[in-house]
């Protein structure tokens, strides 16, 4: 157990290596030149060339990506372009509300994908099933913008049950969460539906029936524990995505967090926040991928760590 | 061990398969009794509706895709085809108890043997802990497994083969069911372990008196271990007799045919195995007449027009026009 976790924390550790390196060589992809965007408009050719000097950028490539790396295993991510402020500060101010808005959004998710991934695996083909399957189609296939915009029309603009947008109370995180929620739902309820099928085909739930336990049970306990695995990974797959992709919804909503700053960064060119989102959100996907490899042993016993 | 009160009695039991226009038949008129402490086997090859027939005549057969269309299936003197899903449930696992074909796949992977057996018998008693406890470690000691309070912590993946059809049966059997049904119970297992629970079955039989609805494609298998026996082909039962009757004079020809494949120890090796020439007709291809008369050597223009209906015989019942002569 434990030498799996050092085993798998070290890849991860190589994996960020090569997400530090990639986004390190934006810097020189970018037209935008930091050493000028700093100086302001209205300063010398000399004062630019003082700063470019100062920020190590007349150095050669290989040495400024080394400094780059020694300082991020100090944890220093570098100073924002517009803030005037170290990137880890700024990220890690944008946390909380992004973290906030991942569990609400993967709890709508659960909630609404596996209820109705199971209902339809009960009735493959019936009414049910074939509804659930287009409104999930159309879940999965709807662009986040629009359906958060359709979100705040009719709940905030037209109905004035929740806020337009912004943060702070449980009122403010309801439509943001549920526009991320529904929308991803449909990816939990076809996976549910199709992992359902395959497992109450199994013999072991024909055994479970045989028994004469109530139906419930067969379906709630023999069948789900089984037919929740591949939900577990998909979840830990979520983690990491909503960390970096709700930059939409965030958008929106006007919701504080990471996607949000990701999205301000990009507008300035603010090239050390864009970096640093894009360290943290490559952490947060394998930790998420880590954490669903480590809880899929206690669902399937089968499932042993070397 | 014979019995003269029959335990579960299924009489002219019709199922299909399908609905609308693809709607099939694929089991007929099909009628057998189990009694007492007395073990029937339901011989027939792969597709003859041996399992569905079984399957259904206690409710377990998943409906739809399909359906009885007639017939009954009593449980002493309850009609069970009659019977609610609820009600149904009451009987599954107490008054019957199934084991079914492959031990590796019938345990769910993800409980432990404990939680398994737990529930078994915690669904129809309502015993205290300690004595639910008591009962398993009884019944798991009575099949055969050692250690079993280690075995009650272990995940199905830990146990073999063998292991596993044994814990199956304790399961099956924790309640002291009247009737077990055993779906090609041995035919996953290997031939020495196939000896060993087929003993296990016989001597828990004769000891709790449980009617034993056997079924298989191993002639052999029933030769040692069944009272009765029922040959069914293409969805009906041709032949029905005491083992020993069967065996010693086949009456229908398809059972003659099914003997006469089987390999024996003393068979001239240099004769080759003989075969029953042609295939099962499938279901809906089957006409007015009888089904093995395209496959048989003994039809005449009769089987080909008329379905023979079962007749008693001496010895047991057959379905067939021209009748392999008793030797």
């Amino acid at each position: 157990m434990i030498r799996h976790l050092a085993g798998r924390l070290g890849q991860a550790a190589l994996l960020l290596v090569g997400v530090s390196f990639i986004t390190f060589i934006l810097l020189y992809i970018l037209p935008a030149d930091p050493a000028r965007q700093l100086a302001g408009r209205s300063a010398t050719p000399e004062t630019v060339e003082t700063i470019r000097q100062q920020l190590g950028l007349d150095r050669p490539f290989h040495e400024q990506y080394l400094r780059y790396l020694g300082n991020l295993v100090q944890g220093d991510l570098g100073r924002s372009y517009t803030q005037k402020t170290e990137v880890a500060e700024v990220v890690a101010a944008r946390l909380p509300p992004t973290l906030l808005l991942m569990a609400a959004a993967i709890v709508v998710e659960l909630m609404i994908g596996l209820t109705i991934g199971v209902l339809a695996a009960l009735r493959p083909g019936s009414r049910f099933d074939q509804g659930a399957m287009i409104v999930s189609f159309i879940g999965v296939s709807t662009p986040q913008f629009v359906g958060g915009i359709l979100m705040l029309y009719v709940f905030s603009v037209q109905l004035d049950w929740f806020p337009v947008g912004g943060y702070g109370t449980f009122r403010h995180l309801v439509l943001p969460a549920v526009t991320l929620g529904v929308l991803g739902a449909g990816w939990y309820s076809r996976m549910m539906r199709s992992s359902m099928l395959d497992v109450l085909a199994r013999d072991f739930i024909r055994t479970a029936r045989a028994k004469g336990i109530p139906e419930a049970r067969v379906v709630v306990v023999h069948a789900l524990r089984n037919a929740v695995l591949p939900v577990i990974a998909m979840i830990g797959i979520d983690v990491g995505l909503f960390m970096s992709g709700a930059v939409i919804v965030e958008s929106v909503f006007g919701w504080p967090g990471i996607g949000q700053l990701a999205w301000q960064a990009i507008q300035q060119v603010d090239i050390p926040i864009i970096m640093g989102v894009t360290l943290v959100a490559a952490v947060a996907i394998v930790l998420g991928n880590l954490i669903a490899d480590l809880a899929a042993p206690f669902v399937d016993p089968r499932i042993r760590l070397r | 061990m014979n019995s003269e009160l029959p335990i579960f009695r299924v009489d002219d039991l019709a199922i299909s398969f399908g609905s609308g226009a693809q709607r099939t038949r694929v089991v007929d008129g099909v009628s057998f009794h189990v009694g007492r402490g007395e073990t029937l086997g339901i011989v027939g090859e792969s597709g003859c509706g041996k399992s569905v027939t079984v399957m259904s005549s206690v409710g377990l057969q998943p409906s739809p895709p399909s359906h009885v269309d007639g017939g009954s299936a009593r449980l002493g003197d309850v009609d069970l085809l009659a019977l609610r899903p609820k009600a149904l449930r009451r009987l599954w696992g107490s008054r019957i108890g199934v084991v079914f074909q492959d031990p590796m796949t019938s345990l769910n992977p993800v409980f432990t043997i404990g939680m398994q057996l737990r529930e078994a018998l915690a669904a129809h008693t309502n015993l205290t802990d300690a004595e639910r406890e008591t009962r398993i470690m009884a019944m798991l000691a009575r099949v055969g497994i050692n250690a079993p309070e280690r075995r009650l912590r272990q995940y199905p993946h830990e146990l073999s083969g063998g292991l596993r059809q044994r814990v199956l049966i304790a399961m099956a059997l924790i309640c002291g069911p009247e009737l077990l049904i055993a779906d090609e119970p041995t035919t996953a297992l290997d031939v020495t372990l196939q000896a060993q629970i087929l003993a296990l079955l016989r001597d828990l039989r004769d000891e709790m008196g449980m009617g034993i609805l056997f079924v298989t494609h191993d002639l052999g298998v029933v030769a040692q271990f069944c009272d009765r026996v029922a040959v069914m082909y293409a969805g009906r039962v041709v032949e029905s007799a005491r083992v020993d009757a069967l065996f010693r004079a086949p009456r229908h020809p398809y059972t003659h045919a099914l003997l006469a494949s089987t390999p024996r120890l003393d068979s001239d090796r240099r004769v080759p195995l003989p075969t029953i020439e042609g295939m099962v007709p499938p279901p809906g291809a089957r006409g007015t007449g009888c089904s093995f008369a395209a496959r048989c050597p003994r039809a005449q223009p009769i089987c080909l027009g008329t379905a023979p209906s079962l007749v008693a015989g001496q010895d047991g019942a057959f379905a067939c026009h021209h009748p392999v002569p008793v030797p």
